[in-house]
């Protein structure tokens, strides 16, 4: 025995020693009067350094640091003047003419002119990557030193929207034409308050303060964006305070962080993303719809809200979500009714029920709801099989191919208009592209090109509201629920705002003194 | 020797080529497109052709498959679909943290691991068998990425001596490689038990006790050393294996490792990547089952005989 504790010893010394060494060393600055440093997590790695090369969520919040928009989605706030300082429209809505702010200075140290404008859009406009945002614009102009006109392809009541997203970011013409695509992407060059340090791919993107920015130094200096995929990580790493800001945290972790001194968990309004059954309505079982509209009356869309999103998230009657403009909370889809299902189920010619098959991203965040969808809708009869798929191939498979007969998928707006899903999903002029529902009604689609085309908030309301009855009646999908964006933070850190469009400015953020 | 290792070394070709095929061919016939990875859902179909166009997806099978690998034996191993990087730029970036955290999980395992085998074996069915035993059978239960959860708490959280995420510092390493270790070090402890008590009822070892030899000599120097084959067999094994990156460890240690980077591209269907990246960790997982043969030979003098003979 007197071995056995001897070898013990012997095995936890070097432990022990390792564990005071580290101990030992320098820990971090605690400090905060004088912290001017930030760590923000994001869950995976960014695409390219050039903004308008990406157009995905994780990209966008490190893109709108370096990068400035004429139009800023300020959040709380809403559009505000970015790099422009006020626009207005042509009588017919075609033509925007932005005057530009004066004296900003672009990372390396050039004056911003009207030309960099210009070349900014049009090498938007140009970009595969943008082109949801950009593809109802046609080219824009230098009128002179301060002036920049678009030319749109048609009028388009969202456009100003489009113009904040951080793919139609402006860029130094200079840089771009000097260095090419691929050296323009490993030495940015934009008007944002943060330039580009170094990008170490998979593990970090540091940045500092641009000192001449034109709306003066922000609070933060260095900024550091820290790639953690897995979220139970970045959610103790905010614990333990090596990250400061952990963008959409996993609502596992809701409890546990909103319970901890150091760590303020703001849950936002509403989100962008829009739960949906979407049907193919061309294929043998779902060109039915009384069928469709069977299964229409048997969700209960509450008992998802609770059971997959403990009850922070809406139910959502409308195809349109509350943190979208036309929503309307008055709006009644088809109520809960089992026995008119079932009524409607034997109308459809199935009296004895039916199996089919839904094909799902393997994701939990489809897989769990569907799973509360799968035990509604035995209750009719109606035997849903899952078919998981990874993401890549149910892309392919489902929205390119239409290989399929119902789905449960969300429908993610890129910009707060309801016009980016429901002309996306539903017009078809989009059948073989975004219009993966196979739905095709000359109506709804007069309804959307009008609305699309107005810049009046009420006529497009009204519109959109037609269009959902549309949506309710004909069922080519069924909206279910909304979730809310969430952000959590240091508590010493003020300005985070949780922002459906997930655009976080970090100039915006200063540490308590 | 130096005629062996050459013939080892050639044999690698075909082996190469045969999985850049059953790679190339896997990633070709599954479903999912890259250029719709690239461009999102939403993208027009205009420009998802035009891409696919660009990134030279639309040609025959088999030429696709004859230019990548005229281009490959050339040295060009194409640019990743998604950021337009030659491949094994990030590749050969990643591949020190990866191979330091294999380096140090298989040295603590090794050091932590081998003692405790040979000591439960020399004192069978006592009770330090018993716990190493029970110990090694609970660290096979608990997958790495579970252990580097319970690290974290305890040394990150509670403790508050060492970082969690990050690979700024020797420090950021001692937690992923611990992680790394807890499972090989199970393996090691049960496969040096074994291998010990194997040869610790030989004769020899009754022959070396009868005459008088001393305790750790019999010990070391003809338990251990004869049982040493196996034991480096495996300690080569799952180094190799871990050379290929720890997915799990590195999303739970925020590492920028190998794993995650293979499984990013699989997901992306980044073929360029994937083919780079399975060919980078076969070549590397082919050296260190060369070098292992090789220390055979200086563990064991027959085997080098049957070398030198073939």
């Amino acid at each position: 025995m007197k071995r056995f504790y001897r070898i013990i010893a012997l095995l936890l010394i070097p432990a022990l020693a390792a564990a005071v060494l580290a101990g030992c060393g320098s820990q971090q600055d605690s400090d905060a009067s004088e912290k001017d440093s930030l760590i923000f997590s994001i869950n995976a790695d960014i695409v390219t350094t050039d903004c308008h090369m990406a157009r995905d969520t994780v990209s966008g919040i490190v893109h709108y640091q370096m990068y400035e928009t004429l139009v800023r989605n300020q959040p709380g706030e809403g559009l505000v003047p970015g790099l422009a300082k006020e626009w207005s429209f042509s009588e017919d809505n075609t033509q925007i003419l932005f005057t530009l702010q004066e004296g900003v200075l672009f990372h390396n140290g050039d004056e911003m002119t009207a030309e960099d404008v210009a070349f900014s859009l049009n090498r938007a406009i140009g970009s595969a990557f943008t082109s949801s945002y950009s593809n109802t614009m046609d080219r824009a102009e230098a009128v002179d030193d301060t002036h920049v006109r678009l030319y749109m392809k048609q009028a388009f009541g969202p456009v100003l929207q489009c113009l904040s997203a951080s793919c139609m970011g402006i860029v130094s013409k200079r840089a771009v034409e000097e260095l090419g695509d691929e050296g323009f992407a490993a030495a940015p060059v934009g008007t944002g308050p943060y330039r580009l340090l170094q990008w170490r791919s998979g593990e970090k993107i540091e940045m500092e303060a641009f000192s001449d920015y034109w709306r003066g130094n922000p609070a933060i200096h260095n900024l550091t964006f820290s790639i953690m995929t897995d979220k139970n990580t970045a959610a103790i790493a905010l614990e333990s305070e090596e990250i400061d800001v952990l963008y959409s945290p996993d609502t596992a972790d809701r409890e546990q962080l909103s319970s901890l001194d150091n760590v303020q968990f703001l849950d936002g309004d509403g989100s962008l993303y829009m739960w949906v059954i979407a049907f193919n309505n061309e294929s043998e079982i779902f060109s039915n719809k009384t069928l469709r509209e069977a299964i229409s009356y048997a969700i209960d869309r509450e008992e998802m809200v609770v059971g997959f999103l403990d009850g922070f998230g809406e139910a959502v009657e409308m195809p349109i979500v509350p943190s979208i403009p036309g929503y309307d909370p008055t709006f009644e889809n088809h109520p809960l009714d089992l026995e008119k299902a079932k009524q409607l189920m034997a109308d459809a010619g199935y009296p004895d029920g039916l199996t089919v098959t839904i094909k799902l991203n393997q994701s939990s965040s489809y897989t769990r709801p569907a799973e509360i969808l799968q035990a509604q809708l035995r209750k009719i009869g109606v035997n849903l099989e899952f078919e998981l798929m990874e993401r890549a191939a149910f892309l392919q498979d489902v929205t390119t191919d239409c290989n399929y007969d119902v789905t449960l998928f969300m429908f993610t707006a890129g910009y707060t208009d309801a016009d980016y899903v429901l002309y996306g999903r539903m017009h078809s002029s989009n059948l073989g592209g975004t219009n993966y529902l196979k739905y095709s009604n000359p109506q709804v689609d007069q309804l959307l090109d009008q609305a699309r085309a107005s810049s009046d908030s009420e006529e497009r309301e009204r519109l959109y509201w037609k269009v959902s009855e549309y949506v309710r009646d004909d069922v080519p999908f069924i909206p279910l629920f909304t979730d809310n964006v969430c952000i959590a933070a240091n508590s010493k850190l003020t300005g985070v705002v949780p922002n459906v469009n997930e655009a976080h400015y970090v100039f915006d953020y200063a540490w308590k003194q | 020797m130096f005629h062996y290792i050459g013939k080892r070394l050639l044999m690698m070709i075909p082996v190469i080529l045969g999985i850049s095929f059953i790679i190339f061919t896997i990633m070709n016939f599954t479903l999912g497109d890259p250029a719709r990875m690239i461009l999102g859902e939403d993208a027009s179909p205009q420009d998802v052709a035009a891409l696919r166009e660009e990134l030279g997806l639309n040609g025959p099978f088999p030429l696709r498959y004859f230019n990548y690998v005229k281009d490959a034996v050339q040295g060009d191993f194409g640019t990743s679909y998604r950021n337009r990087q030659p491949v094994f730029q990030e590749i050969f970036d990643r591949f020190p943290t990866t191979f330091k955290i294999a380096f140090f999980g298989i040295l603590i395992a090794v050091f932590v691991g081998l003692p405790i085998g040979i000591l439960s074996a020399v004192k069978q069915y006592s009770i330090i068998d018993t716990v190493s035993t029970m110990g090694a059978m609970l660290l096979t239960a608990m997958p790495g990425f579970f252990v580097g959860m319970l690290l974290i708490l305890v040394f990150n959280l509670q403790l508050d001596l060492l970082p969690a995420t990050g690979i700024d510092s020797w420090k950021h390493f001692i937690l992923p490689s611990m992680a790394v270790a807890s499972v090989t070090m199970a393996t090691f402890i049960r496969m040096t038990r074994s291998a010990m008590l194997e040869v610790i009822r030989q004769d020899y070892v009754r022959t070396a006790r009868a005459k008088g030899a001393g305790r750790s000599r019999i010990v070391f120097r003809h338990c251990l050393r004869n049982a040493l084959l196996p034991i480096v067999t495996v300690i080569g094994m799952n180094f190799a294996h871990q050379l290929g990156g720890t997915v799990m460890i590195e999303a739970v240690f925020a590492i920028p490792g190998l794993g995650s980077h293979m499984v990013n591209a699989v997901r992306q269907k980044d073929t360029p990547v994937v083919m780079a990246a399975v060919i980078f960790v076969a070549v590397v997982a082919g050296f260190v089952n060369l070098l292992v043969d090789v220390l055979y030979t200086y563990i064991d003098p027959r085997v080098k005989t049957q070398y030198t003979k073939g």
